[in-house]
């Protein structure tokens, strides 16, 4: 299998030296052809020459603004993708970076597997000189498979690509949501546009209008400067706005004004602004479940659900199970530095036998976990989780088993004092312990899917590192 | 992946520099430690002069190497503490009181450096 997908040089532009070592490393250990420069005016001249797919540009350099450096790149060559990276997250950056034509902003430091990604990422659709509509959707971000199922979701990306119409995606968590959204946006004319992710679940709804539309300096306490939002940023591009139906209702009249006039207005603006915005949305629940229960307007649903498109589960996928998790191993071992051939036909038969609640998310996190705890060779069932070689025999038992004995509950003044996401976590981690490390069985006594936990771990992760 | 910390001397993440150094392989950590003691020398002396000179946007620049070298290498205190400080210089008047982020990157560089005396054969 072919992992790298970048065949033109990366070009790397970073001043400070010992960062330019490391990201040179990364880059080569992958596989990457590098050229490294360390002022604007040294990359514009190897940009020239060697005319690279992808570039990585530190946006603070000593001779010039980032910023003004990758116009000039994108005016020689508009089809280069250009990675922004920059130690200062501010979201106006970012947004600044994003309508200036890059093609991804990434945060200092970064982990090197994020890293990767995104050059991988941009590589694979980089130097794609104009659409083909009867191009397969990218397979970076492992968006694979060539399932009966995966392929009725191909086409359907295929013949609405083009399209301005609205796409609403559904799936359980895990299936790869985002990656569909990334895919039709990929797919259509507004490629070169910025794609702007939202989760309407992950912020907090007061906060949420402001994320979306925008808000002006001054206009509540902590609004120290104009920031543009969601809405604006996506401009010329495609907003994604995922785990729609948990947007508040408030702020659903808003979205469909939207929706309807093509304006946003910032918080504390007087004047709306017109923003030409791709609307791809997604949901893990049933949306129109969510109507009949008043938790989302009907008029709304029926503006966005113009062309739905179904992300299939894991388990009726068949053999897109293997494909997956053999692209994992080959990526993860690369980013990890190990060696492993691929999947003894013992796992194989266990990873075609298993439900996966978590979806690809779920099996990611398997065989991150292998490589990541393995030197290498064929991965063999001892190396997998004990949890999920128990979900197997689970998964054969029909009913659950009741759980253990409960031990005493701890009082609600310990947690009085703490945050809320505190709280959350202590009560997800005393569930997972009480099922002996069991996320299934743990989500399955919280009422939530595997995945939302899977999610909320990796989060804590990432919070820790 | 979620590493347990491992924060040594200098407030340094000893196994997040390790795993830097292991990126680069044993033939070029010497040259890595001894890029990463220049940049933050460089950026120290840098900042020290645009806070004495109260260069805000110089500031910001040598700011923005320092926390990308510390948050890299494993000194995310230094990091935030430095992110702090820029935050600082936006909103307020222009800062003077960058100690704090000077004394800790200078107790990393000479712990960095002392490592680099010691040379690869101590290292853990």
């Amino acid at each position: 299998m072919n992992q790298r997908s970048v065949t033109a040089p990366v070009l790397l532009v970073e001043d400070t030296p010992s960062l330019q070592i490391v990201y040179r490393s990364v880059l080569t250990r992958a596989g990457h052809s590098v050229l490294a420069a360390r002022t604007a005016a040294e990359a514009l001249s190897l940009f020239r020459d060697a005319r690279p797919g992808v570039v990585l540009l530190d946006l603070v350099l000593p001779d010039r603004d980032g910023l003004g450096l990758m116009q000039d790149m994108l005016r020689v060559q508009p089809e280069t993708r250009v990675i922004v990276i920059t130690a200062n997250g501010s979201i106006n950056q970012a947004v600044e970076a994003m309508r200036a034509g890059a093609h991804e902003f990434l945060v200092k430091p970064f982990e090197e597997g994020r890293f990767l990604a995104a050059v991988e990422n941009a590589g694979a659709r980089g130097r794609r000189p104009a659409h083909r509509p009867a191009d397969p959707p990218p397979a970076g971000g492992l968006f694979l498979g060539s399932s009966e199922a995966m392929m009725r979701v191909y086409a359907k990306i295929r013949s609405v690509a083009q399209s301005m119409a609205t796409v609403f995606i559904t799936g359980e968590s895990g299936t790869g949501k985002e990656l569909c959204a990334q895919a039709v946006h990929d797919g259509s004319a507004r490629a070169g546009g910025p794609f702007i992710a939202l989760n309407c679940g992950a912020i907090p709804s007061e906060l949420l209008e402001s994320e979306v539309f925008g808000h002006m300096k001054g206009s509540f306490t902590g609004a120290i400067s104009d920031k543009p939002g969601a809405a604006a940023a996506a401009d010329g591009g495609t907003l994604f706005l995922d785990e729609i139906c948990e947007m508040d209702i408030g702020l659903q009249t808003k979205l469909l004004r939207f929706l309807q006039t093509s304006t946003v207005q910032p918080v504390g603006a007087t004047k709306p602004k017109k923003v030409n915005v791709r609307i791809v949305c997604a949901t893990n629940r049933d949306p129109l479940e969510a109507v009949r229960r008043g938790q989302f307007r009907e008029d709304l649903y029926y503006r966005l659900y113009v062309v739905p498109i179904h992300m299939p589960p894991l388990r009726e996928r068949g053999e897109d199970v293997i494909e997956i998790a053999e692209a994992a191993l080959a990526r993860f071992s690369t980013e990890e530095g190990r060696r492993f051939e691929g999947l003894d036909d013992e796992v194989r038969a266990l990873f075609l036998r298993l439900p996966w609640p978590g979806n690809v998310r779920q099996l990611l996190n398997v065989i991150r976990n292998v490589v990541v705890l393995n030197a290498g060779g064929l991965v063999t069932p001892e190396m997998l989780q004990l949890e999920l070689v128990q979900e197997i025999e689970e998964s054969l038992r029909p009913g659950l088993p009741p759980p253990p004995a409960r031990p005493a509950e701890p009082g609600l003044d310990s947690l009085v004092g703490r945050t809320l996401a505190e709280i959350e976590q202590m009560v997800i981690e005393a569930t997972i312990a009480r099922f002996d490390g069991s996320v299934p069985k743990a989500a399955r006594a919280l009422d939530v899917s595997p995945s939302t936990l899977y999610r909320k771990i990796e989060g804590w992760g990432a919070r820790k590192g | 992946m979620n590493p347990v910390a491992t924060i040594g001397p200098a407030d340094l993440d000893e196994r997040r520099l390790r795993e830097m150094l292991d990126l680069v392989g044993p033939a070029s950590e010497m040259r890595l430690l001894q890029s990463l003691v220049g940049d933050l020398t460089a950026a120290r002396t840098a900042l020290a002069r645009a806070l004495s000179a109260g260069d805000k946007s110089a500031v910001s620049a040598q700011i923005h190497v320092l926390s990308a070298l510390a948050g890299t290498f494993g000194a995310p205190r230094l990091a935030a503490a430095a992110l702090a400080l820029e935050q600082r210089s936006r909103g307020g008047p222009v800062m003077t009181d960058g100690a704090e982020v000077l004394a800790m990157t200078d107790r990393l560089t000479e712990h960095l450096s002392d490592r680099l005396r010691a040379g690869p054969e101590l290292q853990p």
